[in-house]
């Protein structure tokens, strides 16, 4: 199991990590915190309650989220987010839209603090990795889903 | 993305040097015909919005990236531009004119025609540390003396966290930073 609380600087924690991309954004969580992925099935539409969103024309089921290269939530999901992943057990029911999705299995990541400067109190993100070129950021499934239940969409 | 170096100074001089200018040796063209004079030091002025200015020791600012590519970072503070590539580091990238205005600047998601690499130390003797922040314009190097002291403006509440001192030039006040108070801390 992959645990990220309490990184010290340079931290390089082992584990099996899934790197999840919203366009420009790249979170990694651990593997254990992401469920299952799905196709998306339908076009989705606001469900009524701010930065959340459902499939057009069903009544009640399942909400869906997708996040902006902010990590703010979306108020409609954009194009080529058709991968679905619950987060964290997924007993808010929520599925969250992605554009690709990766597994690293058994990988040794040299997470990086962001600078405290850049860095506000309720700040999603504190460390990040270079990955292919990329920011990744490292992130938890609980700080994903914490953001659903804030006060809503951008 | 182009790296110019402003001519770096010896990490020597930053030994106890955090509360004054350095006394530099002023050219010919900038000595005032006045005598005598009272002596001067250099200080770099940047103009982080149209009409305002900031002032940081030479020695402290240490390159400057034309046109850089800012990564940004997800649920950063308001003047947070993201972070800055230079020489294998990832920097903070700072809009100067939000974090003194929070009230009155307007976030800008573009990222600036400069970024200014700053060093600093955390601590005496301490390794350097670097931040960049944003410009629009090229720094300016000015002198100034002890004469041309003057109170901190009262535009922003953080002048008196953030200023070591200030000047006037031009007929406008212009706080000297220090470089390790902007950086080291979040301020959110």
């Amino acid at each position: 199991m992959t645990t990220i609380t309490q990184l010290g600087p340079r931290a390089t924690p082992r584990g099996n990590y899934v790197l999840l991309t919203a366009d420009t954004l790249h979170l990694l969580l651990p593997q254990h915190e992401v469920g299952a992925a799905e196709y998306l099935e339908g076009t989705l539409e606001a469900a009524g309650q701010p930065g959340l969103m459902k499939v057009r024309g069903a009544e009640g089921g399942r909400r869906f989220a997708a996040l902006s290269a902010e990590m703010t939530l979306l108020p409609q999901c954009p194009p080529g987010r058709f991968l679905v992943t619950p987060l964290g057990g997924g007993n808010d029911g929520l599925g969250w839209c992605w554009n690709e999705l990766q597994i690293l299995i058994d990988v040794e990541l040299a997470f990086q603090p962001l600078p405290e400067v850049l860095l506000t109190a309720d700040a999603p993100v504190t460390h990040y990795v270079e990955l292919e070129g990329r920011l990744a950021y490292l992130c938890s499934a609980q700080q994903v889903s914490a953001l659903a239940s804030g006060p809503g969409a951008e | 993305m182009d790296a110019e170096y402003l001519g770096y100074v010896e990490a020597a001089q930053f030994d106890g040097a955090t509360d004054t200018l350095p006394a530099e040796p002023v050219p010919d063209d900038a000595v005032q015909a006045a005598a005598p004079a009272a002596p001067k030091a250099a200080a770099r002025v940047l103009e982080y919005a149209p009409g305002r200015h900031i002032a940081l020791a030479p020695y402290a600012t240490y390159a400057l990236i034309e046109n850089p590519d800012v990564a940004r970072v997800p649920g950063a503070a308001r003047y947070a531009y993201g972070l800055v590539t230079w020489q294998d580091k990832r920097l903070p990238l700072i809009d100067l004119n939000i974090l003194l205005h929070p009230d009155s600047a307007a976030a800008s998601s573009a990222a600036p025609r400069y970024a200014l690499v700053v060093a600093y130390r955390n601590q005496a003797r301490g390794p350097l540390a670097y931040g960049a922040v944003g410009l629009s314009a090229l720094p300016q190097t000015v002198f100034a003396s002890d004469e041309d002291q003057c109170a901190l403006p009262a535009d922003s509440t953080l002048w008196p966290q953030l200023a070591l001192s200030c000047f006037r030039h031009e007929g406008q006040a212009v706080p000297i930073l220090d470089a390790a108070g902007l950086f080291a801390t979040r301020r959110d």
